[in-house]
């Protein structure tokens, strides 16, 4: 039986509950205030929920996303995905006939490469910690809790397409890379008094040249009288 | 390509960010409030339904046998159950996005630990019913003492 909760951890509708460095209102970080361009993207939903789905349909409608396929369940997913041309799947964690998480596998073990490494966003209304970290372990890219945000979801989808993250396949796990280089706190800003600046910022002492560095640095004989 | 042990790790060029990046497109400003703009517009239609998906609710309850509700039940209840969440969620209805979150906290807590008792999930509806609209008559402390006593059931079962 999957455990379930709806209050563990507690966290606004739309929050997300992923496991990347949060962006925020002001920009994503490597893509800060950047603008978006969704009119090429065809994009996948797999969602049984129909208010779910037309909300999300709105939140596209918005973004310029207009090349969107909307279907039910697991099986009308996989034919749609193999029968389409998509560049971001969309999909929920409990669907009527599979877990989305079987879903998200059965993509990451696809023989085309540039199929089984398509960006994957798992939208669950269940964030327990073993749910979370269930979805992340079948290949999403990023766990969204519901309700979505519109700025959230352009959030997500915005860190979905920064180049950064290798794509990994192993014995037990198919999916990106799921370590990460900290980078400081979101935007530069932390939430902590001790929270440096992700900027180096000016030098507080004059700098060292390669003699001093090397008298440091490097062993020395000295002669004791 | 790079291969150690048992481990490929593959960087592949991001076609998803390629195709964001194309001339044109949107601030996250401007999409994010053309999007709440489009969500808006459907409020009135799914607000409407909120009454109907409770009835629904009530009625796979109603449907429950004298040995109390099966697992299968509680299950087909928690799925309904998401779906009200994302309606109150999305439109604002913060009294009753909660009673929903404590409906689903003791459904799944039911299926976990079988209880079958169905009085606790009516006790649950009925708040649904006091809190389904915005404009809502109960006073803010006494939805505060709904949201206790609805929490009063889940201490009671979980000290059972």
């Amino acid at each position: 039986m999957r455990k379930r909760s709806r209050t563990t951890p507690r966290k606004k509708p739309g929050e997300s509950i992923g496991f990347k460095v949060q962006g925020t209102d002001t920009g994503v970080r490597g893509m800060p205030h950047e603008k978006l361009n969704f009119s090429q993207i065809s994009a996948l939903v797999v969602d049984a929920d129909d208010y779910a789905t037309g909300i999300l349909a709105q939140i596209f409608r918005g973004f310029g996303l207009v090349r969107h396929t909307i279907v039910a369940d697991g099986e009308s997913g996989t034919k749609s995905f193999q029968n389409g041309h998509f560049d971001l799947v969309i999909c929920e964690y409990v669907l009527p006939d599979m877990p989305g998480a079987d879903f998200v596998r059965w993509i990451r073990r696809l023989p085309d490469t540039r199929s089984r490494t398509i960006p994957v966003i798992l939208l669950t209304g269940y964030t327990q910690f073993s749910n979370v970290a269930a979805a992340r372990d079948c290949g999403a890219n990023i766990v969204v809790k519901k309700p979505i945000a519109p700025n959230v979801l352009f959030d997500h989808i915005a860190w979905s397409a920064e180049g950064e993250r290798p794509f990994v396949q192993t014995d037990t796990y198919i999916g990106p890379c799921r370590r990460f280089k900290c980078t400081g706190p979101p935007n530069g800003i932390g939430r902590r008094s001790t929270d440096l600046s992700a900027e180096v910022g000016a030098p507080v002492q004059p700098n060292m040249s390669q003699e001093e560095i090397d008298s440091f640095v490097k062993p020395t004989k000295v002669s004791i009288e | 390509m790079s291969k150690i042990a048992n481990c490929i790790t593959i960087r592949m060029k991001n076609r998803l960010g390629e195709l964001l990046r194309r001339p044109g497109g949107i601030h996250k400003e401007q999409a994010v409030t053309a999007a709440m703009e489009h969500i808006e517009s459907l409020r009135d239609e799914y607000t409407k339904v909120i009454p109907s998906e409770i009835e629904a609710l009530e009625t796979i309850i109603a449907g429950t046998g004298p040995d109390g509700i099966s697992a299968g039940e509680v299950l087909k209840l928690l799925n309904g159950a998401e779906r009200l969440l994302v309606l109150s969620g999305t439109f604002g209805y913060p009294r009753l996005e909660a009673v929903v979150k404590s409906f689903c906290d003791f459904g799944i807590e039911m299926v976990e630990r079988r209880i079958t008792d169905v009085e606790s999930l009516k006790v649950h509806l009925r708040a649904m019913w006091l809190f389904r609209t915005e404009a809502s008559k109960v006073s803010e402390a006494d939805a505060k003492n709904v949201l206790n006593e609805l929490s009063k059931i889940h201490t009671h079962f979980k000290a059972g």
